[in-house]
């Protein structure tokens, strides 16, 4: 028999009451206790039942987080309201959003354009230094090499000056509620999500589409992971810098 | 007055296992072989159109237990006729849940 403390204490319940502490950020603040309440309530039945059954494995792990990630989707949903209408289409988010705040709307696209765009080129670049048969059919090292510098100036380059353009226009906008601050982090993961679909989706196409045009070109075949690991690298940048960016407007404010 | 939603076949399927006497959102995700990100934003809309509603056990009655206390979901009236559109819609439906309880407790709420 498996006692109740040694339930609580096992760190797969732990990560994913975790998971669902970040995700309770973006719950409007009033449904917030219930809802994680709610979540955790939830996850420590499933959890006590794989205990006592033994039925802890990997594959049962995973499933496990994959349920409690379920609480970031539902996050934002209760946070964005009526989620049928974004499903249907991205457009009429974009619209929604541009009702509401034309500033955040313009900043989130500058955002969301320069980090797709940055993480593609970087994948691109990773890919030529790994795949330079495949990608490179008789190109000359140095002309090789130049090209990658060229392709990571570029990709350093737009993801500053796109998260510069963020700063300066989410920094226009006034001040800073809670109600607010809960919208734009909906908002940043609602781009961050869109930002990978899109980055993944032309991979996808474009590494379907080229050996039709090119016969030498191959794909490499870990592009999407190379994707994911490169779009995960700039949003870490981009959050960064912005964090860097607000703190020094902070600074030159309170002075 | 909310108006009533489109029925769709994951809300459908939800519906379903509520009326079949599944009563928490990860039986519902269990039986239907839904995620869960889809099926707690469709309890919440379900609940907000007044196809579902729920209620909280007893917190004391969990606590003697040494558990959380849970929430429980059941169809109403409303939902019934959305589920009824659900399956004339959808003949895949009813055989997709099979039919069972959830382990609800003894001193779950009066309903």
């Amino acid at each position: 028999m498996v006692s109740d403390d040694e339930v609580r204490a096992t760190p797969l319940l732990a990560v994913a009451r975790t998971i669902v502490a970040v995700a309770s950020l973006v719950v409007p603040a009033e449904q917030r206790d219930e809802w994680t309440r709610e979540w955790n309530a939830e996850l420590w039945y499933l959890h006590d039942s794989l205990v006592r059954d033994d039925r802890l494995t990997i594959a049962e792990h995973a499933r496990f987080l994959l349920r409690a990630s379920g609480s970031l989707v539902d996050a934002v949903q209760l946070s964005t309201g009526d989620m049928q209408a974004w499903r249907e289409s991205f457009v009429e988010v974009g619209a929604r959003w541009w009702r509401r705040s034309p500033v955040v709307a313009t900043a989130l696209l500058f955002l969301s354009l320069g980090i797709a765009a940055d993480a593609m080129l970087i994948a691109f670049a990773r890919a030529l230094v790994e795949y330079p048969s495949a990608t490179w059919a008789g190109l000359a090292p140095s002309t090789r090499g130049l090209t990658i510098g060229v392709a990571a100036l570029v990709g350093v380059s737009l993801l500053v000056a796109s998260v510069v353009v963020t700063a300066q226009l989410l920094g226009g906008v006034g001040a800073t509620t809670e109600h607010r601050t809960r919208e734009r982090r909906a908002e940043l993961l609602l781009a961050a999500v869109i930002t990978a679909w899109v980055a993944h989706a032309v991979a996808t196409y474009g590494a379907i589409a080229i050996p039709n045009e090119t016969p030498e070109w191959q794909a490499p075949p870990d592009l999407n992971a190379m994707l994911t690991h490169a779009w995960l690298a700039t949003w870490l940048c981009a959050l960064l810098l912005l964090a860097v960016l607000r703190r020094h407007r902070r600074g030159a404010g309170a002075m | 007055m909310p108006t009533r939603p489109n029925v769709t076949y994951p809300s459908a399927l939800v519906l379903e296992a509520l009326a079949k006497g599944y009563a928490y959102g990860f039986d519902i995700m269990e039986v239907t072989g839904l995620p869960s990100g889809t099926v707690y934003p469709l309890l919440r809309r379900l609940e907000s159109v007044g196809c579902v509603e729920s209620r909280w056990e007893s917190e004391k009655a969990a606590a003697r237990d040494g558990r959380p206390a849970r929430r429980y979901y059941r169809i109403t009236g409303e939902g019934e006729v959305l589920l009824a559109r659900g399956k004339e819609r959808f003949a895949a439906v009813g055989k997709a849940v099979r039919s069972g309880r959830s382990r609800v407790s003894e001193e779950s709420p009066a309903w």
